[in-house]
């Protein structure tokens, strides 16, 4: 019975030791919680013209039928001249710099409904779905793109992730208790893509459709 | 000289019996495998395996901690790969077993617990993306299966590799 006990010490002892050892080499890359990086220079306010305009998707390039359209876009006003303001405001339409001073909690980069929806009305950032595509096909928020963290776990989410270059993205999930949200946003941060700033709806889709806000229904368009 | 009587004799309670020694062959191969299996999956399945596992840990509210968390990421899969080859290999294969079944004991009693709490229905990540009967949900048929590899852990505990194990080439001591 010793000599089991012992042997059976032994085995895990060397498990323990190579799991130490392997933790050590890459464990310095999991995370427990997503940790957002500030926002790029790029995205904090600017002279006007000093920065090149980051290209967001606009919702109305996208030709499904199934769109709200309800919502007119907003175009940006003008600056005034040697304003550098808050706003870093290009004159062509559907581009426009982010403003990403959000109200957030003191839990990294989470938004509530109202700025969220503020993003969204502004075309400031993409919306990333982490929920099943099943769920997404039922309703999600319109021109979103649908990206489970189990794209991750072969070359599809890098691949999608590459339309994210540079981009500002909002994603969200199920609402205050699900973990998607971040475990997307770790795995995006984990490309070193540029993605910034990374903020997470605190209530999610849930939260978003029972505040009355766009919903589309179908397929994933325009990615 | 007896040729019958292997190079080094079984130790106490082991069996040495050709029919036996087969099946316990079959289960040697069998629980190693999936063992092997599920421990690739959690580590080096691809670029986020370890993170997979550890947010399903996390997931399961029983362990809290950053460092503790990431330590059982590394720990439990290669506690699964060690026991997993040492049993395919024919080498301390009680002691693989116990080791084993204590870990499907801790299994079964997180997968309990995770029920009682409301969590059915959560993925397990047990075995990655591979069901070895049950879907990858947190669930009673999970607790079924893991009771079931339990018991075959049990039974290597106790009645070794059997004659077509690598201990008996080794010696007495492998056992």
């Amino acid at each position: 019975m010793r000599g089991l006990i012992w042997k059976a010490a032994v085995l895990v002892a060397i498990a323990l030791v190579a799991g130490y050892v392997h933790g050590h080499v890459a464990g310095g890359e999991l995370r427990t919680s997503f940790v957002p990086t500030p926002p790029s220079k790029a995205a904090e306010p600017t002279t006007p013209q000093q920065t090149p305009p980051k290209p967001v998707p606009s919702k109305l390039d996208k030709t499904d039928d199934k769109i709200d359209t309800t919502k007119p876009p907003v175009l940006p006003p003008s600056p005034p001249s040697g304003d550098t303001g808050s706003l870093v405001i290009k004159v062509t339409p559907g581009i426009v710099e982010p403003d990403f001073k959000a109200d957030h909690d003191d839990k990294g980069w989470f938004i509530s409904l109202d700025k969220a929806h503020e993003i969204y009305t502004k075309n400031q950032a993409i919306f990333v779905d982490a929920r099943s595509y099943i769920e997404f096909t039922e309703g999600h928020i319109p021109g979103a793109m649908h990206l489970d963290k189990k794209y991750f776990d072969g070359a599809a989410g890098a691949m999608k992730a590459k339309n994210l270059k540079g981009q500002g993205i909002v994603i969200y999930c199920h609402g205050a208790e699900c973990t998607d949200s971040e475990a997307v946003a770790i795995r995006l941060q984990a490309l070193k893509f540029d993605i910034n700033p990374i903020y997470i709806i605190k209530d999610g889709f849930p939260g978003w459709q029972k505040a009355g806000y766009p919903v589309d229904k179908g397929g994933e368009t325009g990615f | 000289m007896n040729s019958s009587v292997p190079p080094h004799g079984p130790s106490a309670g082991e069996v040495s019996a050709p029919g036996p020694s087969a099946l316990l062959l079959l289960l040697r191969l069998a629980l190693g495998s999936a063992f092997l299996l599920a421990a690739y999956e959690k580590l080096f399945s691809g670029q986020y395996a370890s993170q997979n596992f550890l947010e399903a840990i996390q997931a399961f509210q029983v362990v809290s901690g950053d460092e503790l968390l990431k330590f059982g990421a590394f720990a439990f899969p290669w506690t699964e790969l060690v026991c997993g080859t040492a049993l395919i290999a024919g080498i301390w294969t009680r002691a693989a077993g116990l080791v084993l079944a204590l870990l499907l004991a801790l299994f079964i009693a997180v997968l309990v617990s995770a029920i009682e709490r409301g969590m059915a229905g959560k993925a397990c990540s047990c075995f990655g993306h591979f069901h070895l009967i049950c879907q990858g949900a947190v669930g009673w048929c999970k607790v079924v299966e893991n009771t079931g590899l339990l018991l075959l852990a049990t039974a290597l505990q106790s009645f070794g590799g059997g004659r077509f194990a690598l201990s008996r080439l080794l010696g007495p001591s492998w056992n």
